[in-house]
């Protein structure tokens, strides 16, 4: 082997990127040649100082929060803010906290992403609790079907996964700021199938699954403080539903693959159903 | 609104956002570093970061590659090489430099102790200063730990340039280190040229 041939090899050597052969004909010529073994272990030592250096290096370049934030700002990425499916755990009947889906993501994303949504988690919330579902931006429709679309990949729909509504109504205690309405529309047909929290546009929901022959359908809740408004459903592309309304404080935004005529009676069953009035 | 087509749209395709959102994203951090090691300047870093990051969401496929990260540090090098408003200097691109590997004396290696002690400031000063031809293969390497095969397709060099920059830009960055720590010590370091 020449030095010249050595010279390179030596840092595939080090990067762990040479072949057993020619690992074998390096190390005979090392043995033979001082001035290669020299370069092999100058090459270590630097190697090892830039190991050494790099936390600091790294720490030095973290991307600034305001660049993330404005980097997510210009991407049309309407769940920004949710978690991603990957950072979902596969519980049924386990509580869960919506933030929880953040901890795959670095918190500083989560916390860049939020900044996006209003400077905060408080803030976003008060932002888009006086919002009425009525606002029907194009946005908000698209991270509704985002989100009912995450929720159907295996595992993901429910968290309690029940018919009885007097289970699912008090697994909601204490993890919202408000009380989601579960009401029983089997008359109507459409079966309750369950609830979970979730995380809608940078707040937290309650998400409650119904289903109609094979199509589920998830019903999102939040605090809305403001007049009642009625159903207005919406094609949102690809099939799939939107329809959303205000009741008594409660903005509803319920999303399937149902048509539009199905959707409004959905709407209609669920707002005319009496509120469950005691949870056991 | 048909998401499906939306790519250019005020209303995206939320099915395919999320995907990004979830696959393109995590390499956020990545795709600064490399350009923060690229530009050297962290305005222009922001620059190519941000360009860098709309053009994979343009061109982003949902599924279609299997390594999304070497993908998305591609993207930010050529963003790199397309907003730098001078061409790269061809006459930094030596050629794999004999006189320099060939030679060496076989004396005490003071450098050595150079080596150990640089610490993190003096390193980032010394890869500022490479050529970006060299800098850009060392960083890939070392910052972003890309195999060989992920620098050959992220650069589309091929496997004996990179093999080589790489050994010059390591070579360079320990002579660098050791000029700076003993200035006038030039003697040994001198002869191995």
């Amino acid at each position: 082997m020449q030095c010249s041939d050595s010279r390179l090899l030596i840092h595939a050597y080090l990067d762990n990127e040479l072949d057993a052969g020619d690992s074998v004909r390096l190390n005979r010529h090392i043995a033979d040649c001082p001035a290669c073994a020299r370069e092999l272990e100058r090459q270590s030592l630097l190697q090892d100082a830039l190991r050494r250096a790099k936390p600091a290096l790294a720490a030095g370049d973290a991307l600034p929060e305001a660049l993330r934030a404005r980097i997510l700002a210009t991407l049309p990425l309407p769940a920004a803010a949710s978690p991603s499916p990957a950072a979902r755990a596969p519980l049924q009947l386990r509580p869960r906290l919506p933030m929880r889906g953040w901890n795959a993501l670095p918190a500083a994303l989560a916390a860049s992403a939020l900044l996006v949504l209003g400077g905060g988690f408080g803030v976003a919330w008060q932002r888009h609790a006086s919002e009425t579902a009525a606002t029907t931006g194009a946005a908000m429709i698209a991270e509704v079907v985002s989100d009912h679309v995450r929720s159907l990949q295996p595992q993901h729909l429910t968290d309690v996964l029940t018919s009885d509504r007097h289970t699912v109504k008090p697994w909601f205690d204490g993890k919202l700021d408000f009380s989601p309405q579960v009401r029983d529309l089997d008359a109507a047909g459409f079966v309750l199938v369950g609830g979970r929290l979730d995380v809608l546009h940078g707040r937290r929901v309650a998400a409650i699954v119904y289903r109609r022959r094979l199509h589920p359908i998830n019903l999102f809740q939040f605090a809305a403080p403001g007049p009642d408004t009625t159903p207005a459903s919406t094609d949102a592309g690809d099939g799939y539903t939107t329809t959303s309304w205000t009741q008594d404080g409660i903005a509803y935004w319920a999303v399937s693959t149902l048509d539009r005529s199905e959707m409004d009676a959905f709407a209609n069953a669920f707002r005319t159903s009496p509120a469950l009035s005691a949870p056991r | 609104m048909h998401p499906a087509s939306a790519t250019a749209s005020p209303h995206p395709d939320p099915a395919r956002s999320l995907h990004f959102e979830r696959d393109v994203l995590p390499h956020l951090d990545a795709a600064w570093g490399l350009a923060r090691w690229l530009a050297r300047v962290d305005h222009d870093a922001d620059d190519v970061l941000q360009e860098a990051m709309l053009r994979a969401y343009r061109y982003y496929d949902v599924g279609g590659r299997d390594n999304v990260r070497a993908w998305l540090l591609a993207i930010v090098r050529n963003t790199f090489y397309t907003l730098r408003t001078q061409a790269p200097v061809a006459s930094l691109v030596d050629e794999f430099d004999e006189a320099i590997h060939g030679a060496g004396d076989d004396g005490p290696s003071p450098e050595s102790v150079f080596l150990r002690e640089a610490d993190a400031q003096e390193l980032r000063g010394a890869i500022e200063q490479l050529p970006l031809e060299f800098r850009e293969v060392l960083v890939l390497r070392e910052f972003e730990e890309c195999s060989y095969k992920e620098i050959v397709d992220i650069t589309g060099l091929k496997m004996g340039t990179v093999m080589s920059r790489l050994a010059r830009a390591r070579e360079r960055l320990a002579r660098a280190l050791c000029t700076a720590a003993m200035p006038h010590a030039g003697g040994p370091h001198h002869a191995m040229q």
